[in-house]
């Protein structure tokens, strides 16, 4: 799916592997999704947002 | 996914499951027609041999594919799940009964019939996974 | 997964499964010595059987750590990686199987010794697991 999360990474400076320790899993899970490869759960997405400070919506885009 | 579904991928499924166990049937019957008339040795018989193999294999395929064609998730889900327990049951018996085999000489287990333990045991784990759900 | 070891889960799983490889060709050295040396009257007997299924029993355990590493992780990605190598494993297996026993049936080919389907599973996993991780690199 798509999303905003380079963009959003870079807004902090984080590199993937920053991003991943927040979250605790593994870098390679946050390039998966970041790519799009792979979508994340919604525990896994509330988390995301609610690090970045904003919405599920706001940082994922299902329009093709 | 039972085959009155309305479920597209599910139907699918279903016409690709009776068209390969009609072209294993029909492919058995040739292989072993062949064997008992030709007698054939080598090579060209365990070519022979493999052919009704191939559209079991491709059962596999085809489960495969609806897993990948299913948009509904929980149900993808729980076909996965349903391998994943069809495939440990399979291993566990299989690993036993080969000790048993080399230890105290049982009745040598055809492997292909382990594909047969593989689907039984994938249809009994899938009404015991969706009872958690119930 | 098996270059490097990407979480706490992931660590306590390899452990486990070294474990349990090491207790399986401990329990069959014991279990070939018991029946080489000891010559049991009754090669069908109960007590045949329990000695000769102790080294499949590491190998039930190793099935059993395989789920619960899968309950345990935490990264849903990492838990899809080896969902994704297990499916691959499944697959390759049961197609050799399939095939090996039809050409055991109707071609006389000689018998497959059981006790290699794990590992030869594992291979397809590994496989199917190098190919995954190519796809999302």
């Amino acid at each position: 799916m798509k999303n905003r999360l380079r963009v959003l990474r870079a807004e902090r400076d984080w590199s993937q592997a920053d991003l991943a320790q927040r979250l605790e899993v593994s870098r390679q899970s946050v390039n998966a999704i970041e790519t799009g490869k792979f979508d994340p759960s919604l525990p896994l997405a509330f988390k995301l947002a609610r690090l970045f400070e904003t919405t599920i919506e706001a940082i994922f885009s299902d329009k093709k | 996914m039972s085959c009155t579904n309305n479920n597209p991928a599910a139907r699918r499924y279903c016409k690709r499951l009776a068209v390969t166990l009609l072209i294993y049937a029909l492919s058995l019957v040739l292989a072993i027609g062949i064997f008992l008339r030709c007698h054939p040795t080598g090579i060209l018989a365990y070519a022979l041999a493999v052919l009704p193999a191939l559209p079991l294999i491709g059962l596999l395929a085809i489960f495969g594919l609806y897993l990948a064609e299913e948009k509904d998730e929980f149900q993808r889900f729980i076909g996965v799940q349903s391998m994943l327990w069809g495939i440990g049951g399979t291993l566990a018996v299989t690993t036993v009964w080969g000790f048993l085999e080399s230890f105290v000489h049982i009745r040598h287990l055809n492997p292909s019939l382990d594909s047969v333990i593989f689907w039984i045991f994938v249809g009994i784990s899938i009404p015991l996974l969706l009872a958690r759900y119930r | 997964m098996v270059c490097s070891i990407k979480s706490p889960a992931q660590r306590r799983y390899m452990i486990r499964m070294w474990i349990m490889v090491a207790l399986c060709v401990l329990l069959s050295v014991v279990a070939a010595l018991v029946f080489r040396l000891c010559h049991p009257h009754d090669p069908h007997g109960v007590l045949s059987y329990l000695v000769a299924v102790l080294p499949a029993l590491p190998v039930i355990g190793a099935l059993i750590y395989t789920g619960v590493y899968l309950a345990e992780e935490k990264d849903e990605f990492q838990r899809y990686l080896l969902v994704q190598s297990l499916l691959g494993g499944t697959g390759g297996i049961l197609a050799v199987l399939t095939a090996w026993g039809n050409m055991e049936d109707i071609a006389n080919a000689p018998h497959m010794d059981l006790i290699y389907v794990y590992p030869l599973f594992w291979i397809f996993a590994g496989i199917s697991n190098v190919i995954v991780k190519v796809k999302y690199r």
